[in-house]
């Protein structure tokens, strides 16, 4: 019996996905590299390895027998960094990002990881403009789609990493008021997520996430119809894949729309019961989901425009 | 240049050590029922003879689901991967004859094998008994002898000292729900005992917040058809605050409307069914019916719906 290397590992994964070298390798490496690699004529590196192990949505949080105990180590920290993020403790995410940027190797995706922490810190304590943001994670997303910028996103094969960094370049300018950039850079990475080899767990989160900022920016540049039939997609995917995390949102965009709709006189009062009940409906499953901001910031809205419960 | 040379796939023994040691757990307990300590010591050590199926149990007893085919290391481990794969999607797709035709394959060519191998067979033998339309009781006899290959205490005594992988908890959870559907309650009752004891003793055990909610989903309704109002609402706050932060919905509408039916009977038999107590068990059975309802459960939403009509006098849902 043969041993398997590396090569063999990512020939395997390759045809499990019906990817071509040519798709595969696409600044990664050459078609003829890629192809001695897979053919065992040659060992790739850790830097390519992981490179076409990400785009064929094998992260490497999950590529165990690849690892180190220092990788181990510093995969763990990036994991405390993101949900000090999350929770917007932005002050302990600096201190542990310290910490990982003396561990962390210099691998791309680790330069990609760390220009993008560096720089989103930087920016929410204030130490940078907006445009200083969107520089930084332009260079960092240049690691991996050398083109960015100049090339349409449509057709490339985004990795979870990559779609993270596209979500913060759109708010960031959405965060500068231009919604229109903010739109059209979510729109080409909804276009390519449907071609993502990502684990499908993952690209439905991103979908929905996607769907959900897409409705709120559409709404708030009056393009309420557009805005809703976004809501509407968002509200579906949630449903076919039963993940509540944006849903109050996109529930909510959808009925604020349409009251945007009636207002405007385009569409008639008798409307206003369908966007109490679809507040409801959000109010409901927020509180259920326990979101309870989400579902308090409803909540008050259902009473000050309905004065229901 | 060095070190780039040096960089291959056989880290996986530095993982599980690691990953072992993190979470404080002994060899012995890691392997227990599945291989000897010895085989575990040599699979920390590096050597590499070791059979995929078995490392990736190891592995997803310590909570880790490695990316496929990291792990496959020879020509067996690849076929037997892929035989597994097709047995699957032929059970999925209904493909009785073939299944079964597969898995004897597959069950001459793993032979000698370790025990998740034939784990593996006879968890699918049950699977399609019941795509036949076979005896549930059959079902049940064939689940427990799969679980016993690598859990060999399971059903006989504790199973608290077990790691338990996302597989073996499947095929627990999986014999418990069918012994529910065919009134099997004693049996029914001791497993869910079983569970709630082993998830007490692992709950800092990330994969075992995941498992909380179904848990406690199938032990609440359990519990509430045997009217043990006290256990069903302990069960249910538990699987509630474990699901706290997740945005899956799979078992949230059925938790809270166990909730708020243990809630209401409680209650109203202490005569407390009044004010601010019955507005909280109202927006309880409203948060599981819009639940339910978005998750396409229509029956259950439909008796909720009913039931506040009727007892809340609720005008209101559209």
């Amino acid at each position: 019996m043969g041993r398997y290397r590396l090569g063999d590992i990512i020939r395997m994964t390759r045809k499990s996905l019906s990817i071509t070298q040519e798709e595969l390798s696409l600044e990664i490496c050459s078609v003829e590299t890629l192809s001695r690699i897979e053919s065992g004529r040659q060992n790739p590196s850790k830097d390519v390895y992981e490179l076409l192990m990400e785009r064929m949505g094998r992260v490497r949080e999950r590529a165990y027998s690849m690892q180190s105990v220092s990788d181990f180590q510093v995969l763990e920290k990036t994991r405390d960094f993101e949900e000090c993020i999350q929770v917007y403790n932005f002050h302990k995410a600096e201190y542990i990002l310290e910490d990982i940027v003396k561990r962390m190797g210099g691998t791309p995706l680790d330069r990609q990881y760390i220009i993008r922490a560096e720089s989103l810190i930087n920016y929410r304590l204030g130490r940078i403009s907006p445009d200083e943001f969107l520089e930084e994670l332009q260079k960092a997303i240049r690691i991996t789609i050398p083109k960015y910028g100049e090339i349409s996103l449509a057709k490339w094969p985004l990795t979870y990493n990559e779609t993270v960094l596209i979500l913060n370049i759109s708010t960031a300018y959405s965060e500068k008021g231009d919604y229109q950039e903010g739109i059209r850079i979510l729109e080409g990475a909804y276009s390519a997520l449907r071609l993502s080899y990502m684990d499908e767990d993952q690209r439905v989160i991103m979908q929905v996430v996607i769907l959900s900022n897409l409705s709120k920016w559409y709404g708030l540049i009056e393009k309420h119809q557009k805005a809703i039939e976004t809501a509407i997609e968002g509200i579906e995917i949630s449903k076919k894949f039963k993940i509540g995390n944006v849903l109050p949102t996109l529930l909510y965009n959808y009925a604020w729309n349409k009251e945007q709709l009636i207002e405007k006189g385009v569409l008639s009062q008798e409307n206003k019961r369908e966007c109490i009940s679809y507040l409801r409906k959000a109010y409901y499953i927020a509180s259920a989901l326990q979101q309870s901001y989400a579902a308090k910031f409803i909540h008050k809205r259902m009473m000050s425009h309905y004065d229901t419960n | 240049m060095f070190k780039e040379a040096e960089f291959e796939n056989n880290h996986i023994g530095t993982a599980i050590q690691y990953f072992r040691e993190l979470y404080e757990i002994s060899q012995s307990k890691l392997c227990k029922g599945l291989c000897s300590v010895s085989t575990l010591s040599r699979i920390e050590a590096g050597e590499r003879d070791a059979d995929a199926l078995l490392l990736e149990t190891l592995l997803e007893r310590l909570g880790k689901t490695p990316n496929q085919f990291e792990i496959i290391l020879t020509d067996f481990d690849y076929e037997a991967y892929l035989c597994r794969k097709e047995i699957c999607k032929r059970i999925e797709d209904n493909d009785i004859e073939e299944a079964y035709r597969l898995i004897n394959e597959y069950d001459k060519m793993v032979e000698g094998k370790v025990s998740p191998h034939k784990q593996f067979v006879i968890v699918r033998q049950a699977h399609l008994n019941e795509l036949e339309g076979g005896k549930s009781e059959k079902t049940i006899d064939l689940l427990m002898e799969g679980i016993t290959y690598t859990v060999p205490d399971f059903n006989t005594s504790s199973i608290y000292e077990y790691f338990l992988s996302e597989s073996e908890f499947n095929i627990i959870m999986d014999i418990l729900e069918k012994m529910i559907a065919s009134r099997m309650k004693d049996s029914a009752e001791k497993i869910i005992d079983q569970l709630i004891e082993y998830l007490y003793w692992h709950k800092h055990m990330e994969q075992n917040r995941r498992n909380y909610p179904k848990v406690a989903a199938v032990a609440g309704k359990f519990y509430i058809e045997q009217n043990q109002l006290d256990k069903a609402l302990k069960i249910c706050n538990k699987g509630l605050e474990n699901h706290k932060g997740s945005y899956k919905m799979t078992y949230l509408g059925d938790l809270i409307h166990i909730k708020a039916q243990a809630s209401e009977r409680t209650l109203k038999s202490s005569g407390n069914w009044v004010g601010d107590n019955k507005k909280e068990c109202l927006k309880m059975f409203l948060e599981a019916y819009y639940t339910l309802e978005f998750c396409g459960d229509f029956t259950e939403a439909d008796k909720i719906l009913k039931h506040v009509q009727e007892e809340y006098q609720w005008e209101d849902i559209d």
